[in-house]
């Protein structure tokens, strides 16, 4: 399937055949849905938003200019369509309680129970905060790389950043990573900063 | 022979499985005479897999791709007119025909989903003696007092609560308010909080608990140094002439003065001080709150409030118009923002602008004044950020809009954000 270069499964797609289509979304189906987890994923829209942007690019795929550019117009795509369900559900969702940190309980908390459950969220949360503070140009190409497991190559062809800026990019980002959690690490054996005022 | 600063690049590409065979050998060789790096690849290689292992669970494990399929829409053709076309040609054109239209398409959306009631009449300040809540617990003495003053008076349990009434507690005397927003008040000793109405206070000095009800409308809380808002939550303020400190238990709060806004989270505290960031911080709020778990409210004022006055505050009421935007990851210089002009002649109310990121973090707030609002005056306005304040290489906005209801009492509509560099 990937000895087929996006362009010509495109074409393809043009002419009808859907099963190239196919082989695109199985092929962008990670990246997409990371990138939807990023805006979305507190809301647990993630899944949602994936399938909504894979329609949305097979409609209008006849407007793409430049076939060998795919996976960064359905990055663009994915954007434009998490932003759109943000902006009808966000109102809403506001108003009701956030969930503990953008998530929905999975099979392994279950699994997990009660103290499990408590630990590995967590880690969860620490992540996404040491996340959430990088740079913004940094969390995608990191959600790519950490919650799919994308290849460099990869994670460049659907960001339309060249790959030496993505081996850069994931440095810096390690780096800083490295340090926020590293630190987050010591404080948990500190104990919690408690505010002391003079007993009323 | 490689220097550490040189092998230090090599070291995430070495995890990620991405290093070529030379570089790999280089790295090797190193690694086995120089026992820091050996060191900043053991921690890099722990911090990996931290990350692994908490986005674990959330990654994408089913196939999609049938789903997709199964559902897949018709292809538009090349006659019909392009709406999402030429993704990186548009977002390079600033303020073009296509943007407005979309943007209009996204506001009778908005109009259609959020289904505002215009410009409700909301009383006007000036009425003093509207009732706002009720006295549900007491003990010693609290003094509640009014700005055109006559002498205080004796604050007592199911007294009224009303409009732009202070109370002030002194050593040994503590009080418990019920508001009809839904909101209680726990008030310790030594404290003056004045109540503007009934999702308004400014607690002037002293330490305060508070819960407040989900509720559209929200609450507000001034201080010497620093404004909090919030939606539904349990937090504890405590504030000093130049310092007040706020204390989450449950909920989302969020805090901020003329530099910045942050929003707490549960078992999250922060200072607001005047020319200061508020940063977050861990903090218990157990032991922050203990002094409240003694005053709880008087069951039969409990009763009285829930029957009579409670009921004075049932009123639908949308006070944040919220809005994601994109941005297109250009650099932000302005923001331009219009609305719909409407013929009331009554005092409107002036707004807050509310910037983050995708990520919910806090980029920027703005205060725009009533008076832009006036009738008479252009519904549009144009938000200009300073050059410390300018976004770059974001994709998505999220911009809050909510009222600030003390100049004025009419609400506007807001029809179209855009953003301009």
């Amino acid at each position: 399937m990937h000895h087929e270069r996006d362009a010509e499964l495109v074409f393809r797609c043009l002419e009808g055949d859907t099963d190239a289509f196919s082989s695109l979304v199985h092929r962008y189906q990670s990246a997409v849905h990371a990138t939807a987890f990023y805006y979305a994923g507190r809301y647990g829209a993630q899944e949602d938003i994936t399938q909504e942007a894979f329609w949305a690019a097979y409609r209008s795929l006849p407007h793409l200019k430049d076939p060998d550019k795919f996976g960064a117009w359905l990055k663009e795509i994915t954007t434009r369509t998490a932003a759109n369900w943000l902006r009808k559900n966000l109102p809403r969702l506001e108003r009701e309680t956030p969930l503990p940190h953008r998530r929905t309980v999975s099979i392994e908390d279950v699994r997990q129970g009660p103290q499990g459950h408590s630990e590995s969220t967590e880690k969860f949360e620490r992540v996404q905060l040491a996340i959430d503070s990088l740079p913004e140009r940094y969390r995608l190409p990191v959600l790519l790389r950490y919650m799919q497991e994308l290849s460099y190559d990869e994670i460049s062809r659907f960001t339309g950043e060249s790959r030496d800026e993505i081996r850069g990019i994931l440095h810096r980002a390690a780096r800083r990573l490295r340090e926020a959690l590293g630190e987050s690490h010591r404080k948990d054996k500190e104990g919690d900063a408690t505010w002391h005022r003079a007993d009323k | 022979m490689a220097s550490c600063r040189q092998i230090e690049r090599l070291i995430q590409p070495c995890i990620d499985g991405e290093l070529g065979q030379s570089e790999q050998l280089i790295l090797d060789l190193h690694i086995s005479e120089c026992r820091s790096c050996a060191a900043l690849l053991d921690s890099s290689k722990t911090t990996a897999a931290t990350l692994y292992e908490a986005l674990r669970e959330v990654r994408l494990l089913e196939d999609l791709t049938p789903k997709v399929m199964a559902h897949l829409p018709d292809m538009e053709s090349l006659v019909a007119p392009a709406i999402f076309m030429n993704w990186q040609a548009e977002q390079r054109r600033r303020h073009a025909a296509q943007l407005r239209t979309s943007a209009f398409a996204m506001v009778a959306v908005v109009l259609a989903v959020l289904g505002f009631a215009i410009f409700l009449a909301w009383p006007p300040l000036e009425s003093s003696g509207r009732t706002v809540g009720m006295v549900t617990f007491q003990k010693g003495q609290v003094q509640r007092t009014t700005d055109d003053q006559q002498s205080p008076r004796r604050a007592s349990v199911q007294g009224l609560v009303k409009e732009n009434e202070r109370y002030v507690t002194s050593m040994d005397s503590t009080l418990m308010l019920a508001l009809t927003g839904g909101t209680e008040l726990k008030i310790n000793e030594d404290s003056r909080v004045k109540v503007e109405g009934d999702r308004r206070i400014a607690i002037e000095a002293g330490r305060v608990w508070l819960h407040v009800s989900k509720d559209d409308a929200g609450f507000h809380i001034s201080t010497p140094t620093g404004a909090i808002r919030v939606f539904g939550t349990t937090f504890e303020v405590s504030v000093d002439p130049d310092r007040t400190l706020v204390t989450v238990k449950e909920g989302e709060v969020q805090v901020e003065n003329d530099m910045a806004f942050s929003v707490l989270k549960p078992g999250q505290q922060a200072s607001l001080v005047l020319g200061q960031r508020p940063t977050p911080r861990e903090a218990d709020p157990g032991t922050v709150m203990r002094w409240a778990d003694d005053i709880s409210a008087d069951p039969e004022a409990q009763e009285v409030f829930l029957t009579t006055v409670k009921r004075l505050g049932d009123r639908v009421m949308r006070a944040e118009q919220m809005w994601v935007v994109e941005a297109g990851g250009h650099e932000v210089r302005s923001i331009d923002i219009a609305w719909e002009q409407g013929s009331d002649a009554r005092e409107r109310c002036g707004y807050t602008v509310y910037v983050s990121d995708a990520s919910g973090n806090p980029l920027l707030i703005h205060r725009i004044p009533a008076s832009i609002f006036q009738a008479g005056q252009p519904s549009e306005y144009s938000l200009t950020l300073e050059e410390t304040q300018v976004i770059s290489g974001v994709n998505l906005l999220h911009i809050k809009i909510v009222p600030d209801r003390r100049a004025g009492t009419v609400e506007t509509m807001f029809a179209q954000i855009e953003m301009s560099s």
